[in-house]
């Protein structure tokens, strides 16, 4: 359960905290996702395509 | 891109020709000649097809393959029709062909059944040539299908971009080439994304952190509603304000009931400009509080200080509460009033040693004095807040005064139109029209208060999302899978904030630039009382100055068609710039396009035509151009002759004798033309 002790919430804040460099690569990532597929009206896929970026850049 | 040779096989009147286009900025004019019905839309149309499988025909659309050769060949025959370019793209060397076989049925059979057709695309880097496994998406990256219309257009249709009804596509392609499309997109996936880590969040989550996200949910849901709601409420609005004009436009028709509007009309704008004007004092009563508002707010402190300190004075207890026996108490501490240490025998030590006697007492009287005078100051600023904020609010009195008197004014003629006994020409009265407008005023007004209610609502609705993600973020959860969600959700949130912020600011840069350049370019080919304008919402806008004001113009044909020129070419060379400039945004990179017109001088008078000429030819690096001879001749050619790099004659034979068949030969010179 959720019962968090004061001593403990600055860890888990900084738990939610990134390294400026790692959200650079994501967005680099992400980017690059779009423009393989910025042809298309309706790109599907692309979603599941950032989902596994994220899932791969934050393990 | 830039196209260099086009073969045609069998395609529509063309039997085995060919188009060697002019390449480089100093001559990058390519001009083919051709009479009305000569093949320089069948031209146009090869681009299309062999892109994207895309024809548009006047006559007969279901016929591609060659009247000659089909009618030539034996029933089983197998015919192929091809289009084939080589062009360079980024540096890269293309050859894109497009195959299709048909098959004549019968001996009757002048149309061919379509057995197979093939799109290739090969291209050549340092190890040589190379086939691209998915051509169509190739050629789709290199010129987008739904921004080919702005690369290979038609004149005919040209002025309909700068139309109302086109405004949708004015932004879209202002969005794609300049890198904003990629941004949307990456902003509004990411935010998909971050909620099916939300979910996950909540799949694995305590009771109390899912039951948190499960409202917040809610309450999106509910802003969802409201936001649906709005749009709704706001076409109502815009329906009514159309019945409104409607009525009026009919009420206009009639002398009497005109004069009465003209002088509510009148009586509108006044009272419109004395609510700008409230709205510029209410900023001005804003401002006041928020420079000197905190003085009214403390003043009671103030003075009470003032009043001690000053009492203090007198009594002399400021002197000898604060000379020699504080500075020996600070002294024997060893430390000074500022936090630094005061060691014995160092200078901070005898500077505050010295201060010690007659003359310390003295500054410390003075600088009370002055303490008092400033605080008395700020008495002064606040009767002169109080002075001034009492003004602008007697003047705005004065304002609503004369708000309230124009409103009795207007409806006073709307009485005089309810009361007035005459009917339209349509058998209306004016009587009834006006009750109605009257009604739908009331209507208008329910919406618009109706409108600020849910703007409202969603607003506390936002800062109560606000409240759950920060309980949300609050929340501990010990399980890892929980956390692990909850840390890629944050992530793809954050990015997908930044790439917000800058989509706005690109989008932001992209308005002005694009703005800028059209005006430009409008600015040298249109009248001088016209100028161009893409709006805040990316809208093509077209102005007349008369007499000093600025009025929007509806558009005539001639107008409309340079405005959509200038936009198009616009968008080339501001797409040329960036790309040139190697910009360092990983979104903003611009690109090279060539411009394929088909005939696109027709609705321009001759002082346009050669404006047009002038300019566009200036905002690509390559141009190519199909007109006829009357729409060549004169201006265009005096303009564009020196940068012609390549010329074309379409000499077309009608086959109007026995088994002979029309068709179409491109000539390099002008005397094999048969008449225009």
């Amino acid at each position: 359960m959720s019962e968090t002790p004061d001593d403990q919430a600055p860890s888990d804040k900084e738990e939610l905290e990134f390294d400026s460099n790692k959200l650079r690569h994501i967005r680099e990532r992400v980017l690059e996702a779009e423009k393989e597929k910025l042809h298309l009206d309706n790109p599907r896929g692309v979603v599941n395509n950032i989902e596994d970026i994220i899932r791969e850049e934050i393990n | 891109m830039e196209l260099a040779q086009l073969e045609l096989q069998n395609f529509r009147q063309f039997k085995d020709e060919a188009i060697q286009f002019s390449q480089g900025s100093k001559k990058g004019v390519t001009v083919v000649h051709g009479s009305n019905g000569s093949g320089k839309t069948t031209l146009l149309n090869a681009f299309t097809w062999l892109f994207y499988d895309e024809v548009d025909f006047d006559t007969r659309p279901d016929r591609l393959v060659n009247e000659g050769s089909i009618a030539e060949a034996s029933v089983g025959d197998q015919l192929t029709v091809s289009v084939r370019l080589k062009f360079e793209h980024e540096g890269v060397e293309y050859v894109a062909q497009r195959k299709a076989i048909y098959e004549k049925r019968s001996a009757n059979d002048f149309d061919g059944e379509q057995l197979d057709m093939e799109l290739s695309v090969k291209y050549r880097d340092d190890s040589g040539w190379s086939v691209r496994g998915n051509p169509g998406n190739t050629l789709d990256r290199i010129i987008p299908e739904r921004l080919s219309s702005l690369f290979f257009f038609d004149g005919e249709d040209i002025e309909e971009l700068a139309g109302v009804n086109n405004q949708g596509r004015i932004q879209e392609s202002i969005q794609n080439i300049m890198g904003l499309t990629i941004l949307e997109r990456a902003t509004r996936h990411l935010g998909a994304v971050a909620g099916r880590f939300e979910d996950e969040v909540e799949e694995n989550a305590s009771e109390e952190l899912s039951n948190l996200i499960e409202k917040k949910r809610t309450v999106e849901d509910e802003i969802g509603d409201l936001e649906r709601e709005y749009q709704d409420t706001e076409r109502a609005k815009d329906r009514i304000d159309q019945e409104i004009r409607d009525i009026e436009q009919k009420m206009e028709r009639l002398d009497e009931s005109a004069a009465l509007q003209e002088r509510r009309a009148e009586y509108r704008e006044t009272r419109d400009e004395l609510e700008t004007q409230v709205e510029r004092l209410n900023e001005d009563i804003r401002n006041e509080i928020q420079n000197k508002g905190f003085v009214p707010l403390g003043m009671p402190l103030l003075q009470e200080t003032a009043e001690e300190l000053d009492q203090m004075r007198e009594e002399g207890v400021i002197p000898s509460e604060l000379n020699d026996s504080y500075i020996d108490s600070l002294l024997d501490a060893e430390q000074c009033v500022c936090g630094r240490p005061l060691e014995p025998g160092t200078d901070h030590y005898h500077q505050l040693q010295a201060m010690k006697g007659d003359s310390v007492q003295e500054g410390v009287e003075q600088s009370a004095l002055r303490i008092i005078s400033h605080l008395n100051q700020f008495s002064e600023m606040q009767s002169s807040f109080f002075e001034t904020v009492d003004k602008i609010i007697e003047e705005r009195k004065s304002i609503y005064d004369d708000i309230d008197d124009l409103n009795e004014q207007i409806d006073e003629v709307s009485s005089e139109l309810q009361d007035m006994d005459k009917t339209t020409e349509s058998g209306e009265s004016v009587k009834d029209l006006e009750a109605k407008r009257a009604t739908k005023e009331e209507e208008k007004e329910t919406q618009i208060s109706e409108l600020g209610r849910i703007e409202q609502q969603i607003e506390n609705k936002k800062d109560r999302i606000e409240e759950l993600e920060d309980d949300i973020d609050d929340q501990r959860d010990e399980r890892k899978e929980a956390l692990l969600a909850k840390r890629r959700q944050r992530a793809a949130e954050l990015v997908e904030d930044e790439l917000d912020r800058a989509f706005e600011d690109l989008k932001n840069k992209v308005r002005k630039l694009s703005n800028q350049k059209i005006r430009d370019t409008f600015g040298s080919i249109a009248s001088k009382d016209l100028t161009a304008e893409i709006t805040e919402d990316f809208e093509l806008k077209i102005w007349q100055s008369v007499g000093g004001e600025r009025v929007e113009v509806d558009k005539s044909t001639g107008e409309r068609q340079i405005a959509s020129l200038a936009f198009i070419g616009s968008l080339v060379a501001i797409a040329r710039r960036q790309y040139e400039a190697d910009s360092e945004s990983e979104y903003f990179t611009g690109g090279i396009y060539p411009l394929v017109m088909d005939s696109p001088f027709g609705a321009l008078d001759m002082e346009h035509r050669r404006e047009v000429s002038r300019v566009i030819p200036e905002l690509a690096n390559q141009v190519v151009v199909f007109a006829t001879d009357s729409q060549w001749k004169g201006p265009v050619e005096e303009e564009m002759s020196a940068i012609v790099g390549e010329q074309y004659w379409l000499d077309f034979d009608d086959g109007e004798g026995a088994q002979e068949y029309p068709q179409t030969r491109i000539q390099t010179e002008q005397t094999a033309v048969r008449g225009d």
